[in-house]
């Protein structure tokens, strides 16, 4: 009876060692992405997913944090696709590469800098319907 | 309203790419017979006042941002297929050049701002502009702000219905009806106005400007 008291109670406790969880903190690398809207700071809690491109299922899902920030320590290389999204249906939908040594390769990159996309958009607004205006112009009427 | 691609699932752009398609082949007939040598710059400085207005994010408490569309305005000097048109271009241009808005969201902003949003403002304007001419310009403005708002927040907001994992988490946007309804048309009530009022303006500093140079 004694015995099977000893064997019973050893085995509990190797049962609620097995619902034990182990944990570390180390310092490591990560990939840092940044939202924020300009000039206006840091889009906060927002969710995101990061996805290998072409797959479905992420990889990571979470909400960015106050700063509007999302750490990534990617466990393969590859390329990446981070999706944050705002409930107003704003948001940002970018891609990065992940070399073999498991850091930053390459970074998509907002195509021209904000200050100059007023420049160029009016000019090329202007310049197409300077076009059209040709157009009409050498139009028999 | 930059919606960038990834959010909008291929069973929502498709169908809408190919609604605009038939909206931007009638709208080039439309406008090719609406246009002449003596709108044409007046159009080009409109539609790029119009991209500048797109361009001014005012934040919001929430963490979201609200701008202003000239819409309104558009279709209200132009017409609604014009208008149509020409802020097709923009958001083609915002897409193509700028990242501003995905390839994909490309047509619900077409047919949302451009299309149902040009209409409602001219239709609304057409209506009340007999009666009282500022407040037609205020409440067109203002109409074709919100029924864009509208129709975005809707097709946004349906698309955790439309397509999702095995586990029920959504593939594409992730907010439903119930966030994204608010979280979109109670900002664009202050854009609304804002729009409005703007509207009232420009129409009138144009048509002094128009005047001047008549004269």
């Amino acid at each position: 009876m004694r015995a099977s008291m000893i064997v019973l109670l050893l085995f509990i406790a190797a049962t609620a060692q097995a619902h034990e969880l182990h944990y570390s903190t180390t310092e490591g690398s990560a990939i840092l992405i940044d939202i924020s809207y300009p000039e206006h700071g840091a889009l906060a809690g927002a969710p995101y997913e990061i996805r290998v491109q072409g797959e479905t299922d992420p990889v990571q899902m979470g909400w960015t944090d106050t700063h509007g920030r999302i750490a990534f320590a990617p466990a393969m290389a590859g390329t990446y696709q981070v999706s944050v999204f705002s409930q107003g249906g704003h948001g940002v939908n970018v891609a990065f590469e992940v070399g073999e040594d498991l850091l930053l390769a390459n970074a998509e990159q907002p195509p021209i800098a904000r200050h100059l996309k007023l420049v160029v958009g009016i000019g090329v607004i202007l310049g197409i319907f300077g076009l059209l205006m040709l157009f009409y112009r050498r139009r028999p009427s | 309203m930059h919606i960038p691609d990834g959010f909008l699932s291929p069973q929502t752009y498709l169908p809408l790419y190919a609604f605009a398609g038939v909206a931007w082949t009638v709208g080039m007939r439309r406008v090719r017979r609406a246009l002449d040598e003596r709108t044409i710059p007046l159009l080009a400085v409109v539609t790029a006042l119009a991209f500048v207005l797109s361009m001014i994010a005012v934040p919001l408490p929430g963490g979201t941002t609200v701008h202003a569309t000239g819409i309104g305005l558009l279709a209200i000097l132009f017409g609604p297929w014009v208008a149509f048109m020409s802020l097709s271009l923009v958001f083609l241009m915002q897409a193509l050049l700028f990242g501003d808005g995905g390839i994909t969201a490309l047509p619900l902003n077409a047919l949302a701002m451009g299309l149902a949003g040009s209409f409602t403002g001219y239709g609304v304007y057409k209506l009340l502009h007999q009666r009282h001419a500022p407040t037609a310009l205020f409440a067109g403005a203002a109409a074709a702000v919100l029924l864009a708002a509208l129709i975005v927040a809707t097709v946004l907001g349906i698309q955790p219905l439309i397509a999702s994992r095995a586990d029920g988490t959504p593939l594409f946007f992730p907010f439903g009806l119930a966030i994204t309804l608010p979280a979109v048309m109670l900002p664009h009530l202050a854009v609304a106005a804002a729009e409005g009022v703007l509207t009232v303006m420009l129409f009138r500093f144009l048509v002094r400007f128009r005047e001047v140079r008549a004269t």
